[in-house]
């Protein structure tokens, strides 16, 4: 039996089509923006070299607002200083703090996609490695993806991808938190027991549960919350940190997270 | 040869304006645009379609490395909209329109506007539920994403009806 020609012609794009498709949701499912940035390394430090100049002009035209968001995070860190000083009186242990932090500038940042990131000015010879947290005095900001030697690439907490171990102030009760696509400026906090009492403004931290961030950095506040599938509590939390002027962040380096996975590992 | 050199002209000057929209203009999270697919759109009916797939996923894939997006989600959206376009042109033109469109861009010159902007909306609401159905893998509720997709492809579809009527029928000319 002879096939016609106009069959197989269709047969054949449609294959192409198959393929191609195949193709772009491989990456899109394989977090694409890592893999471009593996890809495009060296367009990246290009566009970081414009994009460095481009935010000097647009820091120095924002002069006025960056300062008064300087006596805030003053404000705040003089909060966390005086808690610290409180805790001094507190019996001490043996172990030292374990974060260490590198001070970077924010010369990109996206905050209206689905899948925000932010690329900072210091990379892998300012000692920036891979997942380490990202933070400001006012939250958790994203993780590192890649580095290049001087810049850093970090998936943005405005990410449907992304989540934080954060817990409740006043209860110690914790969860994942994640960004809200839906609300500018939400998160939602979720897996709460049902019994804990949570307050309207009540004070949301970075949990520690994890060597991305240092716990009890502050969060944000409790907007409201909700019983969801009648068993958790999914908690909506307003953020301190207005990602939309991010101009300075702190990269988070864990110094016993070597150690605290050799000894994950050993345990598996 | 000529007109060769004019696809590709036109072709990297949406991929320039693409850049420039998604750096300077935010308008809300809610809504993309997007005018490169107006590219895909108006190339000729005549055109072989294997290579008219071929350039809708470059040209996407172009868009994902250079403005802000996550690599293969535009080329992916792009290459649906491309493999359906005949289906819609049938749908959309009559064969009168498209003996007159042979060899040529779709566009106001060669094909009347009410079906154009017919062709474009169809086009665009295809591309957009790829891309929103593809983007919003993580979970967005029924509503959103139909009001999103709605709300793209009506918006979208105005500034390709401007842009087809003031620029393009001029550039390609």
């Amino acid at each position: 039996m002879r096939i016609p020609p106009s069959l197989l012609f269709g047969v054949g794009r449609f294959l192409l089509f198959i393929l191609l498709e195949a193709i772009s949701v491989y990456m899109v499912c394989n977090n694409g923006i890592v893999q471009r940035y593996r890809l495009i390394g060296k367009l990246r430090e290009v566009q970081g070299f414009f994009w460095e100049r481009y935010a000097a002009i647009d820091e120095y035209s924002s002069l006025r607002r960056a300062n008064g968001r300087l006596a805030d995070d003053n404000t705040l860190l003089m909060q966390q200083l005086y808690r610290h000083k409180e805790n001094e009186s507190a019996p001490q242990d043996t172990v030292k703090y374990p974060f260490s932090f590198i001070s970077a500038k924010v010369i990109r940042n996206t905050v209206n996609t689905t899948h925000n990131y932010l690329l900072i000015n210091k990379g892998s010879k300012d000692g920036v490695e891979v997942d380490m947290g990202v933070i400001t005095p006012a939250g958790a900001v994203g993780i590192v993806s890649a580095v290049s030697s001087r810049y850093a690439y970090v998936i943005s907490f405005l990410n449907t991808s992304q989540q934080v171990s954060a817990k409740i102030g006043k209860s110690n009760t914790f969860g994942p938190m994640c960004w809200d696509p839906h609300r500018e400026g939400v998160a939602i906090l979720s897996d709460i027991p049902q019994h804990v009492e949570v307050n309207r403004l009540d004070t949301v931290y970075t949990s520690g549960y994890s060597s991305f961030y240092p716990p009890d950095i502050p969060i944000g506040v409790v907007e409201d919350s909700r019983i969801v599938n009648g068993v958790h509590l999914s908690v909506d939390v307003r953020l301190l940190q207005e990602f939309r002027n991010l101009n300075y962040v702190m990269v988070v380096k864990d110094n016993n997270k070597e150690e605290i996975e050799k000894l994950i590992k050993g345990a598996q | 040869m000529k007109q060769h050199i004019r696809y590709f002209a036109l072709a990297a000057l949406m991929v320039v304006c693409q850049i420039l929209l998604s750096e300077y203009v935010n308008i809300w999270a809610v809504l993309y645009i997007a005018i490169f697919p107006q590219f895909i759109i108006l190339l000729p009916p005549s055109m072989n379609r294997p290579l008219h797939l071929i350039v809708a996923f470059l040209l996407g894939l172009c868009i994902d490395l250079l403005a802000d997006g996550v690599l293969g989600l535009n080329a992916a959206a792009l290459v649906a909209m491309a493999y359906a376009r005949p289906f819609i042109l049938k749908l959309t033109l009559s064969k009168g329109n498209m003996d007159n469109a042979e060899g040529q861009p779709l566009t106001p010159k060669t094909v009347e506007t009410p079906k154009l902007i017919m062709l474009n909306t169809l086009m665009l609401a295809i591309f957009f539920t790829a891309y929103i159905l593809l983007d919003s893998a993580a979970g967005f509720t029924f509503w959103y994403t139909l009001l999103k997709i709605g709300l793209c492809v009506a918006v979208n579809s105005i500034i390709t009806v401007i842009c087809n009527i003031v620029l393009l029928d001029k550039f390609l000319r």
